[in-house]
């Protein structure tokens, strides 16, 4: 059928994005897909490795939101949108793998510490030499009966 | 959700669209605000997505090698069908906006078919997996018990996967609810060159839904 | 032949209340249950959210009353765990989350944008319902269950409780997405419905402070959304994500739930600030002073507020290098506080002030908005943090911006706009007295709490040491006095609904555009698209003239 109505001419004109360009776009990330893959088989260190997974991941990201979901053609503030969710996330993101990274600055292991206790402060009635590593713990259990709870 | 019951069939083949609501002045104005509306939307399911992938980076900064060793384990060949998988299921989608954009409704109807199909063949990879890591012992938490991964932090891994891939899945269930209601209003008519911002909308979603596959597979299958 | 009977037309006696309006446009209760207009909805939320302002405050008596002896004094110790789980979360999440957005948002948004609705009517009606079955949920689940882990429900501790916290969780999750809807709606129709002429910087600070809050909601709210689910999933299936034991991070979920938690304290507080630069020009008949400052403020709150969040996990485990980040941030949003707080006293100075009750929540507002600001300043100072972290400081605190700011500015709103709701007057000398007992009952609550926690109280501990006894009962006498006020008020509040004085369309002479349209207004806000011919908030040099709104009273 052809576009004949005004707003659809206007439409056509408006939204360049036609049939071809959408397919273009899907051969275009199915390529990048397989670029993905092929990195992976690459012998690169694995901060290389994740590296360019994010950079073509990112790539097919906006491949998809410039062009499938119009964002290219489209109003502004959708675009303002878009980025603003994120802008958070990456925020979320930075201090969180900051705080990870940085806890433990002084120990060689990147593996929290498991936490080491005073024999002396087992009370008594455990046989000595017991220790209290978590893996001693029952999983669950029931709460604590005073008023202590979860720290602010 | 406006009844198409009170609408009448026009000239050009589709159903005259629905009354503006009372408290816009023209149709562009509500079309607008429509979009705007879902992108909003779309933020908020990025920043719930946020906070796995946030959990997806510390652990994998604890537990590097157990990440090494369950990504090895995942199929690589399932995961790259599914991408592909949801990639094409994007185009059509696309397409199918484009069509009822035109008002070619039937055209549309058969697009978004095709997008729910190729959801549901997303779903039954998933679910060959799923199985898989339930005979193999690769399970979540105190559930876990996959000799083959030796590094500590298996189990942190398989929550990760778990959970991303599972909250991922029911956004695809969800996705294709939309695309199927969607597909029946095609299928009467609805839409046309004036009113197609269900169509699109419906498709922002599963659009979203194919964007946050695009990160979580090479972060889980290729590392 | 009898001259013509002349009779001289006699004034009407005084304001007329409208014959047809949002009130009686529909009486059946399918015609409120199932209503578009916003107004309605407005009232909706104002029973549910009043409701959980009772409930809420119930729980509090019941820990005051608690708290009045050292030891055991009405309830043993699990069941205080579970009054103050329930105080939290019905507070916080069923009050003040969103108590003024969603009824002075819903009802005056549009009208002070002139428009005739929100975008997206529908989608308002079910943020309501959502946000009604979220809260009987949560309540359920808290009835049933009992949650003791606090309404901040820590992990590993709300991972491994054997109380159900599932449906208080999930009930959580479900708020949420009301929050998120009426946020969504909100942005959505501040950018396309605006009448003609309403500019950007031509629209009320109240609703500048509305879009503020409606980013931080959008933003915010799912990552809490995820964290419930996390919470829910390790507690249901014992996945380990916040488990040590299994290699899982505590403090993760404190990231995680505090990147939500501390902008949601900022969508409490700024619709608040906001309502406080509509009353305080109607008050002291003034211009504002600085009104692009208050606006850029209100935006500069809403984003810096999301880099701070770290100050609460201080004392928990995180990084120097994140504490030390977070510290410093969270200074800044006092910043922009300050530039509100100096702003609104410039637009006080030189006014005619007249002094009612709404004047007296303006005053208690600046108090506790300012005291209770810079004991935030004091407590993001790490190395002071460690002496107050978990102690009644931070209570004092936090009560002093949440009740104080937050409720001065509820109270200020619902007695402003109590006229232009139901269009008629309460009594200002019962007003103006449980204005009075009410800034005195908080801060007798409050302040012995900051000298407790100074000296050494921990907070949600049930029993403490003889010598803080003396502080202890003050506060809770304190607390008394307070719901003493809120008892008053419901009263003469509710015999004005029916009874009290016609109050016409602008009791106040305030020059805000929502004076404009009748008290109470009709369905429709307006027949035809107003003209609003006079900037917002604008007194002086400007004679009084009405935007020209069109309707048939």
């Amino acid at each position: 059928m052809a576009t004949t109505t005004p707003h659809a001419a206007a439409a056509h004109a408006k939204h360049e994005t036609g049939p071809g360009r959408l397919v273009l776009n899907w051969l275009v990330l199915c390529g990048l897909t397989f670029a993905t893959f092929g990195f992976s088989k690459l012998h690169i260190s694995p901060g290389m490795h994740l590296a360019a997974a994010l950079t073509i991941s990112t790539v097919k990201v906006a491949l998809v939101v410039l062009i499938f979901m119009h964002l290219w053609h489209g109003e502004g503030i959708n675009r303002i949108v878009f980025v603003t969710s994120f802008v958070f996330l990456l925020l979320l993101m930075f201090f969180v793998m900051a705080d990870v990274t940085t806890r433990f600055s002084l120990s060689n292991s990147r593996i929290p510490p498991m936490p080491q206790v005073d024999q002396r402060m087992i009370p008594s009635g455990m046989p000595p030499g017991m220790s209290n590593t978590p893996q001693g713990h029952s999983g669950g259990g029931a709460g604590p009966s005073s008023g202590e709870a979860g720290k602010q | 959700m406006q009844s198409s019951a009170a609408r009448k069939m026009t000239a050009e083949g589709w159903l005259e669209p629905p009354p503006l609501p009372h408290h816009y002045d023209t149709i562009e104005n509500h079309q607008s605000a429509l979009r705007f509306g879902m992108w909003l939307f779309l933020g908020t399911e990025v920043l719930l997505f946020a906070g796995i992938f946030v959990g997806y980076f510390t652990f994998r900064h604890y537990f590097p090698e157990a990440f090494e060793q369950s990504a090895r384990h995942l199929s690589v060949p399932l995961g790259t069908a599914n991408t592909l998988l949801l990639l094409t299921s994007s185009l059509t989608v696309a397409l199918a906006h484009y069509n009822a954009e035109h008002g070619r409704n039937r055209n549309a109807f058969w697009l978004l078919m095709a997008s729910v199909v190729m959801g549901a063949g997303f779903l039954g990879i998933k679910a060959v997996e799923y199985t898989e890591k339930f005979h193999e012992g690769a399970l979540p938490g105190r559930f876990f018990s996959f000799a083959e991964i030796t590094a500590p932090g298996g189990p942190v891994f398989y929550v990760v996967y778990f959970f991303s891939t599972g909250l991922h899945a029911l956004h695809v269930v969800v996705g294709m609810s939309l695309l199927i209601w969607v597909a029946l209003r095609c299928w009467r008519k609805e839409f046309s060159p004036t009113y197609y911002a269900p169509v699109e909308n419906s498709g922002l979603y599963w659009h979203l839904v194919d964007l946050v596959w695009i990160f979580l597979y090479p972060l889980l299958y290729l590392v | 032949m009898t001259a013509p009977l002349t009779t001289t037309a006699v004034p009407p006696a005084g304001p007329i209340f409208p014959k047809k309006s949002y009130l009686n446009d529909g009486t059946t209760i399918r015609s409120w249950l199932l209503t578009h207009d916003h107004k309605r909805i407005a009232l909706l939320y104002l029973v549910g959210v009043l409701i959980s302002l009772f409930l809420g405050g119930v729980f509090a008596m019941v820990i005051r009353l608690e708290l009045l002896t050292p030891g055991p004094t009405i309830i043993e110790a699990l069941t205080y765990n579970r009054m103050f789980t329930l105080h939290g979360l019905i507070m916080v999440f069923m009050f003040m989350i969103p108590s003024i957005p969603t009824i002075f948002g819903n009802f005056f948004l549009p009208i002070m944008l002139g428009a005739k609705d929100v975008a997206f009517p529908r989608w308002n009606l079910t943020s309501w319902y959502v946000y009604m079955a979220g809260s009987a949920l949560m309540l359920w689940g808290l009835i049933t269950g009992g949650a003791d882990t606090g309404w901040t429900f820590y992990a590993p501790y709300s991972t491994t409780t054997t109380t159900n916290i599932t449906p208080v969780l999930l009930g959580v999750f479900i708020i949420g997405f009301s929050s998120i809807l009426t946020g969504l709606n909100f942005i959505v129709t501040i950018h396309t419905l605006r009448a003609p002429g309403v500019t950007w910087f031509k629209m009320p600070l109240f609703v500048w402070s509305l879009y503020a809050t409606s980013v931080i909601q959008v933003l915010a709210t799912p990552v809490l959304g995820l964290t419930t689910l996390l919470v829910s999933a390790e507690h249901t299936f014992g996945f380990g994500f916040f488990d040590p034991a299994r290699g899982g991070d505590p403090i993760l979920f404190q990231h995680l739930f505090w990147f939500y938690s501390h902008p949601a304290v900022y969508i409490m507080v700024l619709p608040s600030m906001g309502v406080i630069s509509e009353v305080i020009c109607a008050v002291a008949r003034k211009n504002i002073f600085g009104y692009k400052m208050i606006a850029m403020s209100s935006l500069g709150i809403a984003f810096v507020g999301f880099f701070a969040w770290g100050h609460h996990l201080f004392t928990s485990g995180q990084s120097p290098f994140d504490a030390g980040a977070f510290g410093a941030i969270s200074m800044l949003v006092g910043i922009f506080t300050a530039i509100k707080v100096f702003n609104w006293v410039g637009t006080l100075y030189k006014g005619a002030i007249v002094f009612n009750a709404i004047f007296a929540y303006i005053c208690g507002f600046l108090f506790f908005l300012v005291f209770g600001g810079m004991t935030g300043i004091a407590v993001a100072t790490v190395s002071l943090d460690v002496h107050w972290q978990d102690t009644y400081f931070v209570v004092a605190h936090f009560h002093f911006v949440m009740v104080g700011a937050v409720i001065m500015g509820f109270l200020a709103a619902l007695h402003y706009w109590f006229p232009k709701m139901f269009g008629r007057k309460y009594p200002e000398n019962w007003a103006l007295l449980a204005a009075g007992l009410m800034i005195l009952g908080f801060s007798a609550t409050f302040i012995p709490q900051f000298l407790l926690g100074n000296a050494g109280m921990p907070r949600r501990y049930y029993e403490y040491p003889e010598r803080f006894a003396a502080l202890n009962v003050a506060s809770t006498a304190g607390a008394s006095l307070l719901a003493f006020a809120f008892i008053i008020i419901a009263i003469y509040l509710a015999i004005a609904l029916k009874y009290g004085e016609v109050a016409g369309r602008n009791p106040w002479g305030s020059r805000g555009y929502e004076w404009d349209v009748p008290s109470p207004p009709p369905t429709e806000n307006f027949d035809a698209v107003p003209v609003f011919t006079r900037g917002p908030h604008e007194y002086q040099d400007v004679p009084e003239d009405l935007a020209k709104v069109g309707h048939a009273i």
